[in-house]
């Protein structure tokens, strides 16, 4: 896992209210959450600036990999995403974009995405 | 800018403005309403003389012809830089993750100052029919996939 990194859940298949959603997927998860910060296991707040369920957008380079615009899931570094504003929906803003949470083991946030862009 | 209604002439017309650049926009006729609408001046007619040309319509060669001797040529396909002729510098730019400088951008959507154009929204089940309509060409925008 790359430290600080944002892992991103990129889904065509996601509604909007399962994106939206404050708690994180459980099986992925091993830390608990306090409000929108989430403490590792050592009850230590993790070092990601993204708040549980925020909307991010982020950009995946490069053509040599094995992964686009379908996958499922992607881990991109945190400091390579930003937050969506509130006044961009998640159709005009729609690279890579995805709801977060961190990972505690890692030092990793996930999120999940509601579509797809076609490029 | 070739390709000046594309995606990638669509953010560069405003970005290029902003660093004070004065910029012509080459598109089809069609398109000159969307491409005067970002600020820039038009032209359906792609003739030579130009200090710098960003060449979003990956026109290659046929856009460095464009260029003034000793002018400049900015391509977008990494790995396949035109030859330099007649004193003309080509370079190639491929996007690199920044994420301060994406906030910067989609505050910049948010506030009208980027184009954020979407052609259609279509359920994943239409994802063949869409990439048929891209590779036809003439669309403006991005498809969006959705469920």
């Amino acid at each position: 896992m790359v430290p600080s990194a944002t892992r991103s859940r990129i889904s065509a298949l996601k509604s909007t209210s399962q994106l939206c959603r404050r708690t994180p997927t459980p099986s992925r998860q091993s830390g608990t959450l306090e409000g929108s910060t989430f403490r590792g296991n050592d009850g230590e707040p993790l070092p990601v600036d993204l708040a549980v369920g925020s909307r991010v957008a982020g950009l995946v380079a490069g053509f040599d990999r094995d992964f686009g615009t379908y996958a499922e899931q992607l881990v991109v570094p945190a400091r390579d995403t930003a937050l969506v504003p509130d006044g961009l929906d998640l159709v005009t803003a729609p690279r890579s974009r995805s709801t977060a949470w961190p990972q505690p083991s890692s030092s990793t946030c996930s999120a999940t995405a509601e579509a797809g862009a076609c490029w | 800018m070739t390709g000046a209604a594309g995606a990638v002439g669509g953010y560069v017309v405003p970005l290029a403005q902003d660093r004070g650049w004065r910029v012509t926009g080459l598109a089809r006729a069609e398109d000159e309403k969307f491409v005067r609408g970002l600020g820039a001046a038009f032209t359906a007619d792609a003739a030579p003389g130009w200090d710098a040309v960003a060449d979003g319509a990956v026109l290659q060669e046929q856009g460095v012809a464009l260029v003034r001797d000793g002018g400049l040529f900015v391509g977008v396909q990494p790995g396949a830089a035109p030859p330099e002729v007649r004193g003309v510098t080509v370079r190639v730019v491929v996007a690199q993750p920044d994420g301060a400088r994406l906030a910067q951008l989609l505050d910049a959507t948010a506030s009208g100052g980027l184009p954020a154009r979407v052609h259609a929204v279509v359920p994943l089940d239409q994802v063949a029919a869409a990439h048929r309509a891209v590779a036809k060409g003439g669309v403006r925008g991005k498809y969006v996939l959705q469920p």
